[in-house]
């Protein structure tokens, strides 16, 4: 039994496993904001009991992932298992971080300001993130803004999670992978899009009243109900210093480069 | 004559943004945007002062006329989002239009000092999967509703250094005390300073065997809270 710790944004998370590879592999994939720490008081640990790869006579052992007492996922497919860990570990960071607020949105670097694409999943924000990487800008993250209380943003460069199959199947890839390069320091906001992809879509952005972007950012906040007073400071720090536009979009690709030229005035 | 009536001021946070009030209602998981006129007519909401006199107050607050419908509206539109005190009492001489009707008759010239509240609704507070409870930053529980209007306790509980929690402590109670200003709509409320006090646990947490020994850790969690008005 291994067992490995990190603090990111105040939450310290054990993980341990009766296999030292899976906690090998989790630490190559967990963003440079988690820091290593020496055990043993964790805030949430987390178990992955990892089950033989090849069936011994008639059984087969599941893999099972635990947070604390609770079962999270119990599978055949160690992928599956793995990446259920990697989700729910981000997940319940981003919920419960206490110096930092969490939105759920794309985020790339442009000539030092970001570009936050907040949306739910599915809403093609990896997507958009991809398409601004390949027109030259930093990866930052395609699922999570990392707000401060001075309404910087930081960068949280997990694996991107990118749908395949008409999203019926997700593959992470490292922003490396794409020709990519990840950013390293926090800058401040120039540009909050909130885009609806549609196949045919008019390109008529509206900009968003500071209010309005606040209202807009909440249903994409985590941990919101539980730290109401600094999400609401925090948000409101951002939106009263950053244009926001809300709009629908095409191709990603023909939207990039007016997003880029967007984020800069 | 129509008295307006209260603003209600529990299980509320606020937080102005621009010349927009954010209302985040903790009680009813939503969050609503009210732009200048309504949040003009929410302050002066106090139970004692007369539509008439509000519509008044609000023109030259905006330097532009405002009708007694237009404050009307607005409190319709309050009393929907619950940010006022009991039901709303429409006097039978009180006027009652929509938004549209009222567009209609002012023109689009005045639209500036429409009164508009835009809500969302949030999800609640939910437990962190496999957690035992709260992480250690629970919401403040106040046992006290704020007598002074509009000031609200920023008092946040702050729980005990971890390292104090652990298998020697297990089932101690420890008691700690935050100290913070009060404020109203983005301003202070004088040397008006609250106090909330939390009463933590230090509890373990028994996870399941996988091949070795139970591991057991601790954590401290919040068993209650109370915080003195503002």
């Amino acid at each position: 039994m291994d067992g490995i710790s990190f603090d990111c944004c105040g939450v310290r998370i054990g993980v341990r496993a009766n296999n030292s590879r899976v906690l090998e592999r989790l630490r190559s994939c967990l963003p440079p904001i988690w820091n290593p720490i020496d055990p043993p008081i964790v805030d949430y640990l987390y178990s992955f009991w990892v089950g033989g790869e090849q069936p011994v006579g008639n059984v087969r052992e599941f893999n099972i992932v635990y947070i604390g007492t609770q079962q999270l996922i119990r599978s055949l497919d160690v992928n599956k298992a793995f990446n259920c860990l990697e989700s729910t570990l981000h997940l319940n960071v981003a919920s419960s971080a206490s110096d930092r607020v969490f939105v759920h949105a794309g985020v790339v670097e442009w000539q030092r300001r970001a570009i936050l694409i907040p949306g739910h999943s599915m809403s093609g924000k990896t997507t958009l993130v991809a398409a601004l990487v390949e027109a030259g800008a930093t990866y930052f993250s395609d699922s999570y803004a990392v707000i401060d209380s001075l309404a910087s943003v930081h960068p949280y460069a997990k694996r991107l999670s990118i749908r395949e199959n008409g999203a019926k199947s997700e593959k992470r890839v490292s922003i490396t992978d794409l020709g990519g390069h990840a950013g390293t320091e926090p800058v401040p906001v120039g540009l909050l899009a909130f885009l609806h992809y549609e196949p045919v879509a008019d390109w008529r952005p509206r900009v968003l009243s500071a209010g309005g972007t606040t209202l807009a950012l909440l249903p994409n906040t985590f941990g919101a109900p539980l730290r109401p007073q600094f999400v609401l400071e925090t948000l409101g720090r951002l939106s009263s210093a950053t244009l926001a536009i809300r709009s629908k979009r095409g191709d990603a690709r023909d939207i990039a480069e007016v997003l880029l030229d967007l984020s800069t005035r | 004559m129509t008295l307006l009536p209260r603003s209600r001021n529990d299980d509320l946070m606020m937080r102005e943004v621009g010349d927009e009030l954010v209302v985040y209602d903790l009680r009813a998981h939503r969050v609503h945007l009210l732009n200048v006129t309504a949040s003009l007519v929410w302050r002066y909401c106090d139970g004692k002062t007369a539509i008439e006199d509000v519509a008044a107050l609000l023109g030259s607050d905006l330097d532009l006329p405002v009708r007694r419908r237009a404050v009307s509206l607005a409190l319709d539109e309050l009393a929907e989002a619950a940010l006022l005190e009991g039901p709303r009492i429409v006097e039978e001489d009180e006027p009652s239009l929509s938004r549209r009707d009222l567009v209609r008759r002012v023109g689009t010239a005045a639209l500036i000092a429409m009164p508009l509240v835009q809500s969302i609704a949030m999800p609640p507070a939910a437990a962190t999967p496999g957690s035992s409870g709260d992480p250690g930053n629970p919401t403040p529980t106040s046992t006290t509703r704020p007598p002074t209007f509009f000031c609200t306790c920023n008092a946040v509980p702050e729980p005990p250094d971890p390292g104090t929690c652990g298998q020697d402590q297990a089932g101690v109670d420890v008691t700690t005390t935050t100290t913070a200003d009060c404020t109203r709509l983005g301003f202070s409320c004088g040397a008006i300073t609250c106090t909330s006090t939390t009463t933590w646990k230090c509890e373990g947490v028994i996870v399941p065997k996988l091949g070795e020994s139970d591991f057991t850790f601790y954590r401290w969690t919040a068993q209650s809270t109370t915080t003195t008005p503002c």
